[in-house]
């Protein structure tokens, strides 16, 4: 294998592995605060132990998304030098403030958190967690932005041999960044909802610790039934600017290889790459393509065809990402909305409480399929229109990387384990008991 | 007042706040050093767990200064982090990985089944204490000792030995520069339990620890010392931008201006009055001493490779590809903008500083990690 595939197979490894993780740091500090709050606020000491309980979770996976973070900037460096030299001016300067002013405060906090039950006031104390929050989704911020800037990038002068920055709020306010920060953050709150749902679901199943098992299923609930909505605009409005920026991925993910208007949108297809055709097509729907990117049912779409074929993405898999993710996306709604009618009879509704308990995987491949067609859909480019990503590798030797992605496998596979079983173990154990 | 700054002046300020947070990590290596001293200085798993409940409240800190650094020298200085992370691959790779099993050594070593055992995290704890922070001593001395690589007209990095910056341990200036290290963080992490834990029998331990270690420390630091005063060094024609061999290049630039020789003499004996009030005087503020003397000393080293007309990043092979803060940074328009975003440092320093405060207003306890419902 060459260079430029192990490094990307190594990247997408560790990245992929690190947004295990995130999303669930990013989801999940927003609702310890919130039950932290209302534990400040009432009194009520079942709040006090669903901080502590869901806390103990957070934390477990808070550490893992904490140390894998540190390995994507390395690899800018270690793996991806030549892009580093070409874009570090710009790339490196957003990194450099998501570690400054968030990533820092962020890991900072969570010791205050840790070890300050019992040095600083409750209400401190509470507002420690909001603060965890605030600076983790400020990370996100900065990362989105740092990605945005990949996928559509702006504020830029090609200068001294390299892109250099010559509009710093062109960057911040790309609009590329902005749509994709409100996708995946929303994205990340669905997939801590989900988290806290099902395994509150296994204990309801199992009748214990109901008060406090519906108490945080109803906390949950109504999070992830406002961002599964949410998310599905945002998701709409992203792929209106996806076509107007990257129309190869917009080709890509919807199979769509001729330019036409009254553009199709087939809800199942198997894309023949070789033949620049789909060589099944199942449930077509005239117009509705042209009216989803365009909001016109007779708008022209561009094709595949339209782009030079050493110029588009996979398409196979920017397809089946997409479609699986729309999927997924789509049932959040709908298992949210079902399960705001239960809400008051969670204990008799055992079917869907086994749907909930089954349902914690579900985000987590939704996102890690929303950023495998973020990615792939954009190659070749690793930033789109400006580098191809196979001049942006290391000259390191392709044996050297195959050690590393080797070791990287290795030590995350350990890491994984430990850290899925340690939280299942202690979302199994449950809470500690009522004082009372 | 920032918009206006001059390009080199901004490249300056830019090579001061990377030394400055480069400075910091070294300081707060006392959690590695103490990570050492998990298989000699503790007897009994309460007193281990001390220390280790005891560097965990800080390990964070250490984690994300070197992610800062990075940071800071990716956005300030590209071409650096290109050349030096495209091309040591090796290097940043085990430093990398022995800061991975650092971290997830604190999360999991207490935690019920975890695989492995608490004695493979503790090992993890001390590979990572001293593997890691010899790596990084090595490629500190890289700094002054050149490394094999060239650059072409894209600015991308051939490095000429197969050992992708391993190589830099067999020089012994750099090997020295990496043990230096290693034993100083030793000595600043057991001030730094002196200073945190309240457990006679064991800080007693920790002061003769703090005591061995700076005996240790002391050849390999005079090695350094004077082999860098002596060695000829990576100088730059400002005019020309043309880089070439200069006789005692770094005692120059000691000199050059007061900076480097005060930060550098006045550090080390803060260094050393750190360490006599911890061993000889029965305090405990000694790691603060040691501290602020460790940023001093970092400050001299980094001043000293970056200052004065000289390649801070040179290539042993091919002198002309050998970066200097001028040739190596980012545009002005970036440093610029950088600079507005760095005010917000002293601020995130002072709410370190105010976090450290707080939960080091007591000092740790065996009976209080009884209590406790989190341990590391």
């Amino acid at each position: 294998m060459d260079v430029v595939l192990l490094s990307r197979l190594q990247f997408a490894t560790t990245t992929m592995f690190h947004f295990l993780f995130v999303p669930l740091t990013l989801g999940l500090s927003v609702l310890v605060a919130f039950m932290e709050t209302k534990y400040v606020k009432t009194g009520d000491e079942t709040y006090l132990r669903m901080t502590k309980f869901w806390g103990k979770l957070f934390l477990i996976n808070f550490a893992v998304g904490v140390v894998t973070g540190i390995t994507l900037e390395f690899q800018f460096g270690t793996n991806w030098s030549r892009y580093s030299a070409y874009v570090g001016d710009i790339f490196g300067s957003l990194l450099a403030i998501e570690a400054t002013t968030a990533f820092f405060l962020e890991s900072t906090l969570i010791g205050v958190w840790i070890f300050g039950w019992n040095k600083i006031s409750k209400k401190a104390h509470a507002i420690v967690m909001w603060l965890i929050a605030g600076a983790g989704t400020m990370s996100a911020v900065w990362i989105l932005m740092a990605n945005g800037w990949m996928q559509h990038p702006v504020g830029f002068t090609i200068r001294n041999g390299r892109a250099e920055l010559v509009d710093f709020a062109a960057v911040v306010f790309n609009k590329f960044a902005i749509l994709e920060f409100f996708h995946t953050v929303p994205a990340a709150y669905i997939l801590s909802a989900f988290f806290v749902m099902g395994i509150s679901a296994y204990h309801l199943l199992k009748k214990q610790h109901i008060d406090f098992f519906t108490k945080s299923f109803r906390i949950a609930l109504v999070f992830g039934l406002i961002f599964s909505i949410f998310t599905v605009i945002t998701g709409d409005m992203h792929g209106v600017h996806v076509n107007e920026t990257q129309p190869a991925k917009l080709a890509a993910m919807e199979a769509h290889w001729e330019t036409t208007t009254r553009a199709p949108l087939h809800l199942f297809a198997v894309p023949d790459e070789k033949n620049e055709r789909n060589s099944v097509e199942i449930g077509s729907i005239p117009g509705l393509l042209s009216f989803l990117v365009r909001h016109d049912f007779n708008a022209e779409v561009r094709g595949l065809k339209d782009f030079p074929k050493d110029e588009r993405p996979p398409v196979l898999l920017s397809f089946f990402s997409f479609r699986t993710m729309v999927a997924l996306g789509t049932l959040f709604p709908l298992l949210t909305i079902i399960g705001w009618f239960k809400r008051n009879r969670l204990v008799e509704s055992p079917g869907y409480l086994k749907i909930m308990l089954w349902s914690i995987p579900l985000p987590y491949i939704a996102i890690e399929l929303g950023w495998v067609l973020a990615e792939v859909g954009r190659q070749p480019w690793i930033v789109y229109g400006l580098m191809k990503t196979s001049d942006a590798a290391s000259p390191v030797a392709s044996s050297q990387v195959l050690i590393s992605l080797i070791a990287f496998i290795l030590v995350y596979s350990l890491l994984g384990a430990v850290g899925f079983y340690l939280i299942a173990k202690n979302a199994k154990k449950g809470p500690e008991p009522a004082v009372n | 007042m920032i918009g206006n700054l001059d390009y080199s002046i901004l490249q300056i300020i830019w090579w001061i706040i990377a030394s400055v947070v480069g400075s910091l990590f070294l300081f707060l290596n006392f959690v590695q050093g103490g990570q050492t001293l998990l298989f000699t200085v503790p007897k009994g798993e309460e007193e281990k767990t001390l220390i280790i409940n005891s560097l965990g409240r800080k390990w964070e800190l250490t984690f994300t200064t070197l992610v800062l650094f990075g940071g800071a020298l990716f956005a300030a200085f590209p071409k650096f982090y290109a050349t030096s992370f495209g091309g040591a691959y090796w290097v940043w790779m085990l430093i990398l990985f022995t800061f991975i099993i650092q971290a997830v050594s604190y999360e999991y070593r207490k935690k019920e089944c975890n695989f492995l055992g608490a004695g493979t995290y503790e090992a993890f704890l001390f590979i990572n204490g001293s593997i890691g922070i010899l790596l990084i001593g090595t490629a500190v001395g890289t700094f002054f000792t050149g490394s094999s690589f060239s650059l072409n007209d894209y600015n991308q990095v051939t490095w000429q030995t197969p050992y992708r910056g391993l190589e830099a341990a067999r020089n012994f200036f750099n090997l020295s520069m990496g043990l230096f290290l290693v034993f100083n963080a030793r000595v600043l992490g057991a001030m730094y339990l002196v200073n945190n834990i309240d457990h006679k029998p064991l800080t007693d331990r920790c002061r003769k620890s703090a005591w061995i270690s700076f005996l240790w420390s002391l050849p390999f630091l005079g090695y350094v010392l004077v082999n860098l005063l002596s060695m000829t060094g990576y100088a730059v024609n400002p005019e020309s931008g043309e880089v070439f061999l200069q006789k005692g290049k770094y005692l120059q630039n000691l000199f050059a201006c007061p900076a480097p020789g005060l930060f550098l003499f006045g550090g080390l004996i803060l260094v050393i009055y750190g360490v006599t009030l911890t061993c000889f005087k029965g305090k405990n503020n000694g790691i603060w001493f040691g501290g602020v003397g460790t940023v001093l000393v970092g400050l001299a080293v980094f001043f000293l490779a970056g200052f004065n007309n000289t390649a801070f990043y040179p290539s042993s092979y091919a002198l002309q590809s050998s970066l200097t803060i001028y040739n190596a940074s980012s545009s002005h328009y970036t440093l610029t903008a950088m600079t507005y975003v760095a005010l917000g440092i002293p601020f995130v320093l002072a709410y370190i500083a105010y976090v450290w405060k707080q939960m080091n207003n007591k000092q740790l306890t065996i009976a209080e990690l009884r209590e406790e419902d989190e341990l590391y």
